[in-house]
């Protein structure tokens, strides 16, 4: 018995091979230096659109998670415009030096193009959300629709020959990941474009133009994705390396599709029930996906379903892109449901009938707010 | 300023003494090298904030698996790992290889086939004791429990390892 005890310690004292290699030492050393000058800084707020996307764009695993924008800034002569212009919109006075100097100096501290491509994908998000936003407060006009869609062409433009580059050259895996959530982004927005272009009393000429564009890159980037998804195929192999590939990417498909209801439920009371609506067809939708994906895994297919649970994992970030967006422009404020419509009706039969306050069935109404 | 220059580059070594060992204990319980570096990144930047807000550590290594097991806790809490095992009814068995996940080689399958079978409870202090040489005293600490009851965790799952493993042993033989 000893013998056994003494082999099955052995067999244990096998997996302490289990190491870093050094270039991940000397990456994570590096990163946590970083936090330790940070953390001997004053304070400073973040802005709120930093909070939101600083986790997104800087991978797991890369280098200078915990740069903060604050110390970013303070490299700045002019510390309090740059930290002002973070918040400024297209037309505004300080947009320029957020276009064209806080952003570039945070591209400037990404080093791995893999970085620099989530950067590009999260600067394609904000630059719709700006024009969103923008249509939202009736401030958009024909040049400054201009303006925003170029300088939204140039960002996709980037992820395309990032992650076109990335795919060629190392790992077609992340160029299908960055093609997809560009994807789910552009989708997503289209869907909100769509949804203000029909907000009444508004002048949607522009929204409408800058939705068909955005159509177009939607299209031209599920070619690109699927080009990848080729190269992924194509990569070759073992079979062991598309398993692990394939049950990662169906644990994030599953713990995405959580997610996304949880965040559904959260949010209900502040989109339109149509868009609520959309939001569950999609989970639907999410969740076929992961039932072929695991057919597939039954015909020991990894790549196929690897693809499969990729799509689950597009289809609930679009979700949580139109959802959080459309409750953030509180686009549901004009917005009637069904049952209140109908309700209307009946009330203004009864003013007419009375002829008093022609309003009531709209003054009596709850706008939901967030 | 000299103790907090003193602090740092006490704080460094320690990262460079226990930065292997944390990161297979992150490894070996959540099975993914990225996420297991993320922790182990996460792991000693709690424990800087920890020491520069001026708390005293008797034990840095053992404040260091304390601060990854709490994370772990919070990652498994988060999310349900779905095994293709359930789908494909048969075993499954992830790359093992330390220094990259894209060759195809493992190290010790079968033991640490049998270690993941185990309950979490049993398994967890099977890889403090034997993978990451702690002590029962450090084991205790780090999970808030008593060294009594780590004591005859540790054997139990020990146990439970090699009946397993001779089992397994057993039907080999008889398929040859």
């Amino acid at each position: 018995m000893q013998q056994e005890d003494k082999k099955i310690n052995q067999l244990l004292s096998g997996l302490k091979k289990a190491v870093l290699s050094k270039a991940e030492k000397d990456s994570i050393r590096k990163n946590i230096i970083a936090f330790m000058r940070q953390e001997a800084m004053p304070r400073e707020p973040f802005v709120s659109w930093n909070v939101a996307h600083f986790t997104n764009f800087f991978p797991r695993s890369l280098a200078l998670r915990y740069v903060s924008l604050a110390m970013v800034l303070s490299l700045f002569f002019s510390t309090g415009v740059s930290f002002a212009a973070q918040k400024s919109l297209p037309g505004e006075l300080l947009y320029p030096i957020k276009t064209g100097i806080n952003e570039k100096v945070l591209g400037l501290l990404l080093v791995s193009d893999k970085a620099k491509a989530k950067y590009n994908v999260e600067l394609v998000q904000l630059r719709l959300e700006e024009i969103e936003k923008v249509f939202s407060q009736d401030a958009l006009d024909e040049k400054k629709s201009e303006k925003m869609q170029k300088l939204l062409a140039k960002h996709i433009q980037e992820v395309a020959d990032r992650a076109s580059d990335i795919g060629n050259k190392k790992d077609p895996n992340f160029s299908l990941e960055i093609n997809s959530e560009l994807e789910a982004s552009l989708n997503a927005h289209k869907q909100i474009l769509d949804t203000l272009a029909k907000r009444p009393g508004k002048k949607s000429s522009d929204i409408e133009r800058i939705a068909s564009s955005v159509q177009n890159k939607a299209e031209e980037t599920v070619k690109s994705r699927q080009s990848a998804e080729l190269k992924v195929s194509g990569r070759g192999g073992s079979n062991d390396d598309s398993k692990i590939f394939a049950e990662k990417k169906l644990n994030e498909a599953l713990n995405k599709i959580n997610e996304a209801k949880r965040f559904l439920v959260e949010k209900k009371l502040t989109i339109q029930a149509s868009t609520y609506q959309k939001a569950e067809n999609d989970l639907v939708i999410a969740n076929e996906n992961i039932e072929s994906g695991k057919l597939e895994v039954t015909e020991k297919d990894f790549t196929n379903a690897f693809f499969f649970f990729e799509n689950a994992v597009r289809k609930t970030r679009e979700i949580k892109i139109y959802v959080m967006q459309e409750s953030q422009l509180k686009v549901n404020e004009k917005i009637e449901n069904d049952a209140d419509i109908e309700e209307k009706q009946t009330d203004e039969i009864k003013s007419d009938e009375s002829s008093k306050l022609p309003t009531v069935s709209i003054q009596n109404k709850v706008l939901v707010e967030d | 300023m000299i103790n907090k220059e003193a602090k740092e580059k006490e704080f460094l070594e320690a990262y460079n003494t226990y930065s292997d060992a944390i990161f297979r204990y992150c490894y070996y319980r959540v099975f993914d090298r990225d996420m297991a570096k993320d922790l182990v990144q996460e792991t000693y930047c709690r424990a800087w904030k920890y020491i520069s807000e001026g708390k005293h550590i008797e034990n840095m290594r053992a404040l260091l698996y304390r601060i990854a097991n709490n994370m772990i806790i919070d990652e498994s809490r988060k999310k349900k790992s779905f095994s293709l095992n359930r789908i494909m009814e048969k075993g499954f068995s992830p790359s093992l290889n330390p220094l990259h996940t894209n060759e195809n080689y493992f190290i010790g399958k079968e033991i640490l086939d049998i270690v993941k079978s185990l309950d979490e409870k049993y398994r967890d202090v099977i890889i403090m004791k034997y993978i990451n040489d702690l002590s029962t005293k450090e084991i205790a600490f780090i999970l808030n429990e008593t060294e009594n009851n780590i004591y005859v965790r540790v054997n139990r799952g020990f146990e439970k390892v090699k009946k397993i493993f001779l089992e397994n042993q057993n039907r080999k033989n008889k398929n040859q």
